[in-house]
């Protein structure tokens, strides 16, 4: 049975021919008739979009992409039954309802990114870096090694006290059974610092060497940046940048959170938890003993450091990301071992601390 | 109930020939209000809205186009854009990045500096490739009267060399190639535009003297800008050299006196800049011209009224509603671009509606995601 009709405007979407026609409402179709026309179009299966400001419906179907039904008036008694029996095409309430939904929708995914970003990805990387084979991360090794004069500082030129570093880490190595061969350089940079990069290589700058007192201070601090590479540290924090990074990628594309990636970035650039660094400290501690060594620089040290810490805020990168010297000194003082196990000699000590003295 | 002869005025079939007469509704008022909602939404959902937000402003600007008493319709949906962008995202981005992160760790550092500058030269030319799929994209979801624009066949990649090929010749005749480069495009995209299965025509099919008539405006614009930035330059170095013999030592320059210098170089500087770009108005328009003069379907051929001033008062208007708006209303500036063109396009002669059919490619299916990926403002890209 059909209900009265109303006017409209048809085109079959074949050719660019617009009909007049009459719409009416007709069981569960809508009924399109007159000037040629004749189709009928399942009332489930139509959507409508209003035009902005017109206050003119451009209705379609699903199943035919091309057919529009511009329809400018619609009587109030067929606009109830089609809020009532279509209500995500005609009901405004609806429709705003399905919008709100979409933002909601949306921030949600956006939210599940951030966290990505924040949680999943920092928490994920451990494992995944457990996962690299040795051997790859020896070859990104090299890699990093060819850049590491641009990056950080020119390796000194200085063949005896490099080889005097090696001969420490290698000391070390054959308590920790690294899985790739540990490699030592020496650099000039400006600032004080000793940290691992991929594939085992242990980097000490000049400036760090001559804060250090003893060879049993040294052997402390490349005992615990040797930790940081067998755990897997170094990897970790590179999958954790460049996570983060890949994690942000849909947000910044697509037009915000720039500012998300900045952080996320800094954040991932922190690249030591405090779980990290007291792992390298008990791993430190454990490979000077199986290597013989005296451990108590590892306390001496980073009590100075603790000390300078709390004098001075501005130290230098091994400062900022050793945030627990003082508990960790505790720690390492607690092991003591005999004064004779120093890898280097006073002689070769002294020959190490001349290369690194400044120049005149 | 009701036969044929109750219904109002029947159109039945369109005359043989038909004029368009191109006219239009949008009202501004309206597009800041979106353009406040938008913000909103693309805030709480940290840019994933955007979307939806452009396809909008699209909705609104599209429906306000009259041609013939009807208006245009836009049939983009936000999904589409998200979907085009989440393709570009995995396939492009994500590889790209990981490459190019991870590169440094395992080649050497001239093999890794090879791999950045591909990257680099990949990137210019998916935005070449991007300009083009974005416009079949805007083609497949423009109709008028139930039928579509269409833009193809996918000719996107060779588009992509064809650009970069003018590019350099650009750069290696110090800019003298831009005006025929410009019209060469215009040339590709129009030749390969159709709305239903009736198709443009540029230049009668011809690519000789496409640029004729261009350089006496690009010459004014070229020894225009060039002498206005050596004439700047010339001053600014001027000051540079008198600042530096009043000064003895580098030690005394206080940061008073340089910010001062600063000051007065941006004071030169940039209305250098805008003189230069002042002068290059009458070519704009003069390309603008020549297009819309070139071009033609079935026998409907188009003019374009642009000229400098009007021109001037558009793009110093949306640069100041863009500014002052921190970028907000930028969709405000969007559619008085397109208004202002709207406007001034009249047509001449005529094209038989009732031959044209709907063209059969529905062209693709997602969009204008190398573009997002790129950058690229589709509205831009010469349409």
């Amino acid at each position: 049975m059909s209900e009265a009709g109303f006017e409209g405007s048809f085109v079959d979407g074949k050719s660019p021919v617009r009909r007049t026609v009459i719409v009416s409402l007709d069981g569960n179709d809508l009924h399109i008739f007159g000037n040629g026309a004749d189709v009928r179009w399942p009332l489930k299966k139509i959507r409508a979009d209003d035009s902005p400001g017109q206050g003119e419906y451009f209705i379609s179907v699903r199943g035919d992409h091309d057919a529009r039904l511009n329809v400018k008036r619609i009587p109030v008694e067929v606009m109830a039954v089609l809020k009532h029996r279509v209500p995500k095409a005609f009901s405004k309430k609806h429709i705003r309802r399905q919008g709100l939904m979409l933002v909601f929708g949306l921030a949600i995914v956006a939210g599940g990114l951030v966290g990505a970003a924040f949680f999943g990805v920092p928490r994920l990387a451990k494992p995944l870096a457990q996962m690299v084979p040795a051997s790859v991360e020896a070859r990104m090794g090299q890699g990093v090694m060819a850049q590491v004069d641009q990056a950080f500082g020119r390796p000194i030129d200085n063949p005896p006290a490099q080889s005097q570093l090696q001969h420490v880490v290698n000391r070390i190595d054959a308590a920790a059974h690294a899985g790739f061969p540990l490699r030592a350089h020496l650099i000039d940079a400006e600032i004080s610092n000793a940290f691992a990069l991929p594939g085992g290589n242990v980097v000490v700058t000049c400036p760090l060497i001559q804060e250090l007192q003893n060879p049993a201070e040294l052997q402390a601090v490349l005992a615990h940046e040797i930790a940081h590479v067998t755990k897997r540290h170094v990897m970790t924090g590179l999958i954790r940048a460049v996570g983060a990074q890949i994690s942000l990628a849909a947000l910044t594309g697509a037009g915000g959170g720039q500012a998300l990636v900045s952080i996320a970035n800094q954040a991932a650039q922190m690249s030591y938890t405090r779980e990290d660094e007291a792992e390298a400290d008990k791993t430190a501690l454990a490979y000077l003993d199986s290597a013989k060594l005296d451990a108590s620089g590892l306390a001496t040290f980073f009590d100075r450091m603790a000390t300078a810490k709390g004098e001075k805020e501005e130290r230098g990168a091994f400062m900022s990301s050793h945030p627990t010297s003082k508990s960790r000194a505790d720690a390492a003082r607690r092991q003591p071992k005999g004064p004779e196990a120093q890898a280097l000699n006073g002689e070769e000590w002294a020959q190490l601390k001349t290369a690194c003295a400044p120049k005149p | 109930m009701s036969d044929d002869q109750t219904i109002g005025a029947p159109v039945t079939a369109p005359p043989a020939g038909e004029n368009l007469v191109f006219s239009e509704d949008i009202v501004l008022k309206r597009l800041i209000g979106l353009s406040f909602k938008n913000l909103l939404f693309t805030i709480l959902t940290l840019g994933l809205y955007n979307f939806w937000a452009r396809t909008a402003v699209r909705r609104h600007v599209w429906a306000g186009t009259i041609i013939n008493d009807e208006p245009l319709e836009y049939r983009g949906r936000g999904m589409e854009l998200f979907i085009g962008f989440l393709l570009v995202l995995f396939v492009v981005i994500l590889p790209g990045t990981i490459i190019v992160q991870f590169a440094p760790f395992f080649l050497s550092e001239l093999m890794s500096g090879i791999v950045v500058i591909i990257f680099g030269f990949a990137a210019l030319y998916l935005s070449c490739v991007a300009l083009y799929r974005a416009r079949a994209y805007l083609l497949s979801r423009t109709s008028w009267r139930g039928i579509r624009g269409h833009l193809g066949p996918d000719w996107g990649w060779f588009f992509g060399w064809s650009v970069i090929g003018h590019y350099l010749m650009t750069v290696i005749t110090l800019g003298w190639w831009s005006p025929r480069m410009r019209m060469k495009m215009a040339y590709d995209l129009w030749s390969r535009t159709s709305w239903g299965d009736e198709k443009f025509v540029f230049n009668e099919g011809e690519t000789a003297g496409l640029a004729k008539g261009l350089y006496g405006y690009y010459a004014l614009a070229y020894f225009g800008g060039v002498g206005v930035l050596v004439v700047a330059l010339t001053i600014i170095g001027g000051l540079l050299v008198g600042f530096g013999l009043t000064v003895s030592s580098p030690g005394q320059v206080s940061p008073a006196q340089i910010v001062a210098m600063m000051a007065a170089i941006y004071a030169i500087l940039i209305p250098a800049v805008f003189l230069a770009a002042f002068m290059r108005l009458p070519y704009e328009a003069a390309v603008y011209r020549q297009i819309a003069s070139k071009l033609r379907i079935d026998n409907l051929r188009f003019r374009l009224s642009v000229f400098s001033m009007s021109l001037f008062w558009l793009s110093v208007g949306n640069l100041l509603i863009v500014i002052f708006s921190i970028g907000i209303l930028s969709p405000l500036a969007q559619a008085r671009s397109w208004r202002f063109f709207v406007r001034r396009l009249t047509s001449e002669g005529s094209i038989n509606l009732a031959a044209i059919e709907q063209a059969a490619s529905r062209g693709p299916s997602a969009g204008e995601g190398l573009a997002d990926a790129m950058h690229i403002s589709v509205l831009d890209g010469g349409l």
